[in-house]
């Protein structure tokens, strides 16, 4: 009976061992069809092979996974800024470093150069869906950027990019509102500046945009006033101008501050003073533009 | 390799390359555009007595191109009753021979008393844009508190240029005098 208990624990042992050592061979043959370009075959391969609990714990499985991904995204997806390839190849690939937490991946630095490599086609996509409508898609790249930099870089500055994300997002809205003034346009330009201002509020190009969209709305006021707007409506016009041109100035002067020869920053100081009836900072802005003019 | 190797380079570079710089309005002259709907409004508070035939002039005497502009511009789609806008722009007030309203740019105020001795009792509305000169016979006079522009009105210059003025534009005034 005993003799019997034994045979059936290295039966099972036997099953188990060459079970795993299967599913090893499955990652090895993977590993030898994405090298010989045979990409379909390979994902079949690995796909199967992370099926089995075994070696689903083990960092080369992903990392093969990673890699054949990474390829089929290559030569298949490459102008999908939504790829699902390449989020396969990031989460398999992720998935492989979390899986080496003693470093022991002789390949580990093959597997963050590929993950460098996603995470900059994500980065890159980030323009290509640079309008009104695809912002969303940018910002869901922004995020996976993000996701993976912060894994493989400790000086990855996440506010600094996060800066750089809605900054541009916000400038592209308030290009589009210049062109279209549309309210809708108006509240995102607002929204990602002042997201941006929030991570840096230190740089001329913010408050020099947002100073701007201030401005530009407080003349959008004025500039949209029938010329028949009833006497007792027209210092209503004026206050809803005038608080905004208060909200651009404080913006404008800081970016006159930080970069003071930027004549366009001295020539909306000079209209801010303008709308805001101020003659002589007025005078004092127009002077320093034409000065810089001359120059 | 090279596409590896270029995208690295793009990763590190180009984030500032997508930023938009954004664009003044600075053509808007918005005084302008603020003066020109007051003195539109006013059109309608006056009545003017014995200047009602041909075009509804409105003279400016003195340099202001934004507000010739935007009296232009009015022009073309507003008229005063039934008469059609005219705008007019002198430096000398002895080219003016007639007209409804009469802007004296600020560097012009000094030709003031000339005005109104001219055009006393003949129906022309004289706007001033310099601090107390609705005192010294300005009908109206344009001036700046708290940032906006508002405006002075002196019922006996009115009176005395000939023109009937509604009594609902005393409570829009910032300052009346008699």
């Amino acid at each position: 009976m005993k003799g019997l208990k034994n045979i059936s624990f290295y039966l099972l042992l036997s099953m188990a061992i060459s079970n795993g050592f299967a599913q090893m061979i499955k990652v090895e043959k993977a590993m030898d069809l994405y090298g010989a370009k045979k990409l379909d075959s390979a994902k079949t391969i690995i796909d199967e092979a992370i099926q089995n609990p075994e070696s689903a714990k083990d960092y080369q499985t992903w990392m093969v996974r990673g890699y054949v991904y990474k390829e089929l995204y290559k030569a298949n997806e490459s102008k999908n800024p939504a790829s699902p390839l390449r989020d396969s190849s990031a989460v398999s690939l992720v998935q492989s470093i979390q899986l080496d937490a003693d470093g022991k991946n002789p390949q580990r630095d093959k597997v963050i150069q590929s993950l460098k490599y996603i995470a900059a086609s994500y980065h890159n996509d980030i323009n290509k869906t640079l309008d009104t409508v695809g912002y969303k898609q940018a910002l869901i790249n922004s995020d996976k950027h993000k996701a993976i930099m912060k894994l493989i870089d400790p000086a990855f500055d996440e506010k600094k990019y996060n800066y750089e994300v809605y900054s541009t997002i916000g400038s592209m809205f308030e290009k589009w509102y210049e062109q279209k003034t549309s309210k809708i346009l108006l509240d995102m330009a607002k929204t990602y500046l002042l997201k941006a201002y929030e991570m840096n509020n230190n740089t001329d190009f913010i408050n020099k945009n947002l100073g701007v969209l201030y401005y530009n709305q407080a003349v959008d006021i004025i500039k949209k006033m029938d010329y028949d707007v009833p006497l007792d409506q027209l210092p209503v016009y004026q206050d809803q101008s005038i608080k905004l041109g208060q909200q651009s100035l404080p913006y404008l002067l800081k970016a006159n501050q930080i970069n003071p020869s930027d004549k366009s920053v001295i020539e909306g100081l000079a209209g801010i003073y303008y709308l805001l009836n101020d003659t002589e900072k007025y005078n004092e802005y127009k002077k320093k533009f034409e000065e810089l003019n001359k120059q | 390799m090279r596409k590896f190797i270029f995208l690295l380079i793009a990763f590190l570079t180009l984030s500032t390359d997508w930023v938009e710089y954004p664009l003044l309005q600075q053509k808007e002259d918005t005084q302008a555009k603020i003066k020109a709907a007051y003195i539109y409004n006013f059109t309608k508070y006056f009545e003017w007595i014995n200047n009602k035939e041909g075009n509804f002039t409105i003279t400016i005497l003195g340099e202001n191109a934004g507000l010739v502009g935007e009296l232009s511009n009015m022009a073309k789609t507003k008229m005063v009753g039934s008469q059609k806008i005219e705008i007019k722009n002198h430096q000398l007030i002895n080219e003016i021979d007639k007209s409804n309203i009469l802007f004296i740019t600020p560097d012009k105020s000094p030709l003031l008393a000339d005005a109104l001795v001219k055009f006393k009792g003949k129906g022309v509305l004289i706007i001033t844009d310099k601090q107390g000169l609705a005192k010294i016979g300005a009908t109206i006079n344009f001036i700046i508190e708290e940032n906006r522009q508002k405006f002075e009105l002196n019922k006996g210059a009115a009176a005395k240029a000939g023109l009937n003025v509604g009594s609902s534009i005393e409570k829009l005034a910032a300052n009346v005098f008699n």
